[in-house]
């Protein structure tokens, strides 16, 4: 069966597209020091070699810079030369901060004379970190919360049906900033876990629903005829069956949570500063947005974030017609079957600000 | 229908206590107890007095243990009594009663252009389902999606169109024209996701309508695609769009914070920003809990008119 699932998904190009851009994002993330770094990668000097500089702190590097290289040195220099926490010394300034695109800093600076690439190329680990992370708590904590209310139903259903609605009603990002405001200080930690604790309700109602379905079928009847415990049935009849919806959730939910990030960090209510993400580059470009140079540093972190959460949404909607062969698109649509499911699982995701999610369009059964 | 009416009424109301009891519960739960750091920090800059704070902390039910002191809240909030600010000491009723309908006016305004846009955008890539205008269409659509809301105002502010870009009206006027100038853009940023959502949504709801038998024997007496189409297709895919409509609220909302802040309007997001800033506990649960209140109240009033439009809605009882 995944075999199947696979086959549909690579047949479709745009969603190689949005897998390969991803993969990419992802290896720009983890390989950020490789990228841009005051460090060389590998430098020579006066007879040491060090190795890795550029993520190992060797202490006699610590005041090294590309001045400080001797002939008869050599390094193997990244592709940008600067950090993304490096404020330039005071004499070594040629003009007003921000500085505009130059050879030396191809997208500009921001106002404290912080490379805008560096911080772009680091900022996609803390933007990819916190999607990945806050969606699988999220996802985690809906699938279980759905597969038991839609499973037990009753008191349970209640409880979860409600509390996930509660949830719903919020308006998400006054929720979240009330929530890290009133933290002491807020950490990337604390993000992910804030956007992953308030968000597993869109998961949980998609999650229920595909349980509320799973539980009436046969297998599952046989499984309980076979005098299964109520908990193994759950386990290994119900639980694997509900898989799809997480998973297309996963995907869906890393875009939004990126979308939600930025949206937090921009407010000031994200990542702390100094740290390089996407969200807090745009706010450092808010305050000198009248100032042409610092245009790269407003406009190129929201491209990023458009480019990942577009390569994300890609893969889940392709994830989500592989599974669900029946929803838009994949068959004619005068072929369509019509069911309470694929209803479920077809409206597409949400709108900027990171919120409803197909769960959250689904249209109330009517029967 | 009346049963459906009770049922549905009830649930909001239990998500009602639902809501107050977060509300209550994060403000309550918070690590480094605000009052305490407040305090502090109040006294130093001269903002709320240690008599006013305990006040306060008495009045609200933070100094009760957890229940008690909801209960205690929960019956002033029914009293409509929110507290004073701790920064000018004016009442929070009043201070939301600026800030929401500044939100409000930016979420209803884009919501209605949203749906206006929306529908005929729907209606077209539903009518060719997979021809070149839909698959268009539909890329658009997708990219969308994926559009931060601040990076959208961004480029606008930056963007030499001419309008204003700060405040609600220009210094010392108070034209119409001038205010409807002042909301062009914050508008058009929370306009473009709505109508993302919605065309889709309604492109989605049409093809299903469309696969049924009723279309077909329309079709099938002669009728053009034309009429088969709006006069049939769209009546019935329209009720969905009832539903979208409390759904939008709460991104609505979100988006508006985003959109408050980068153009210095006076609404709920900007409220609550100085709120969590200058740790303004009662304006920060005041604004949270009216947040999720007017939300559920517009999912409870789209499910109400949903019922209206679809009485089969009415049999199976209420939605999840």
């Amino acid at each position: 069966m995944p075999g199947r699932t696979w086959a549909r998904f690579v047949r479709n190009k745009r969603n190689l597209l949005g897998l390969s851009l991803a993969c990419a994002l992802s290896l720009l993330a983890l390989c950020a020091d490789f990228v841009a770094s005051r460090r060389p990668i590998v430098l020579w000097r006066t007879g040491r070699l060090y190795l890795f500089a550029n993520v190992i702190d060797y202490r006699d590097l610590r005041t090294f810079d590309a001045t400080s290289l001797a002939p008869g040195d050599w390094a193997l220099w990244p592709p940008c030369r600067h950090g993304p926490y490096d404020i330039p010394r005071l004499g070594s300034l040629s003009g007003p901060l921000p500085q505009p695109p130059s050879p030396d800093h191809p997208l500009g600076t921001d106002n404290t004379g912080r490379d805008t690439l560096a911080r772009l190329v680091h900022g996609a680990r803390v933007s990819l970190g916190v999607g990945v992370v806050a969606a699988l708590v999220q996802v985690v904590i809906g699938l279980a919360l759905g597969v038991l209310a839609g499973y037990l139903r009753g008191a349970t259903d209640f409880v979860v049906t409600r509390a996930a609605e509660v949830l719903l009603s919020f308006p998400l990002l006054l929720l979240l900033l009330a929530v890290q405001g009133l933290l002491e200080r807020t950490t990337v930690l604390s993000t992910m876990a804030v956007i992953g604790l308030t968000r597993w309700a869109d998961t949980a109602r998609l999650v229920r629903a595909e349980a509320l379905r799973v539980r009436e079928l046969p297998y599952v009847e046989a499984s309980r005829a076979f005098g299964s415990s109520e908990l193994r049935t759950l386990l290994r009849h119900v639980l694997p069956n509900c898989l799809s919806p997480a998973l297309v959730a996963v995907t869906f939910g890393v875009g939004s949570t990126i979308l939600l990030e930025s949206a937090l960090s921009f407010l000031g209510f994200g990542a702390p500063e100094p740290v390089a993400s996407w969200g807090l580059l745009m706010a450092d470009g808010f305050q000198d947005i009248l100032d042409p140079a610092a245009l790269p540093l407003v406009l190129a972190p929201g491209l990023a974030i458009f480019i990942t959460v577009t390569a994300f949404n890609l893969i889940g909607d392709g994830l989500r017609e592989a599974l669900d062969p029946r929803s838009q698109g994949a068959v004619e649509p005068s072929a369509r079957i019509i069911s309470d499911h694929s209803r479920v699982m077809s409206p597409a995701p949400w709108p900027p600000g990171g919120e409803p999610t197909p769960a959250a369009y689904s249209v109330p059964d009517v029967k | 229908m009346r049963r459906f009416l009770a049922a549905r009424i009830l649930a909001a109301l239990v998500t009602g206590i639902g809501i107050t009891l977060l509300a209550f519960a994060v403000v309550r739960a918070a690590p480094g107890d605000p009052l305490a750091l407040h305090s502090e920090l109040g006294l130093r800059s001269g903002e709320a007095s240690l008599q006013q704070i305990r006040a306060y902390r008495h009045s609200m039910g933070l100094d009760a243990p957890l229940f008690a002191g909801y209960v205690r809240w929960l019956s002033h909030l029914l009293r409509g009594d929110l507290g004073t600010s701790f920064r000018d000491g004016r009442p929070v009723l009043s201070l939301l009663g600026e800030a929401l309908p500044v939100t409000l006016l930016l979420s209803i305004t884009s919501l209605l252009l949203g749906y206006a846009l929306a529908i005929p955008v729907g209606i077209v890539s539903a009518a060719r389902p997979g021809g070149w205008l839909d698959r268009a269409i539909s890329t658009v659509v997708f990219l969308l999606y994926s559009l931060p809301v601040q990076w959208v105002a961004l480029v606008l502010v930056v963007w030499p169109a001419g309008f204003p870009i700060h405040g609600l009206h220009s210094e010392g006027t108070r034209s119409f024209a001038d205010s409807i100038a002042h909301l062009v853009l914050p508008v058009a940023c929370l306009t473009y996701g709505s109508v993302a959502v919605t065309s889709r949504f309604l492109r989605s709801s049409m093809l299903e309508e469309m696969g049924r038998d009723y279309v077909r024997t329309a079709r099938a007496k002669g009728l053009g695609e034309a009429a088969v189409i709006l006069r049939h297709a769209l009546p019935n895919s329209s009720l969905t769009l009832i539903t979208l409509f409390g759904l939008s609220f709460p991104a609505l909302a979100s988006g508006a914070v985003i959109v408050e802040r980068i153009f210095g309007l006076p609404g709920m997001g900007k409220l609550t920003i100085e709120a969590v800033l200058g740790r303004d506990v009662p304006v920060l649960m005041g604004a949270v809990t009216v947040a999720g209140v007017v939300t559920m109240l517009g999912t409870l009033l789209s499910d109400l008119l949903y019922a209206v439009a679809d009485p089969r809605i009415s049999l199976t009882g209420a939605r999840d």
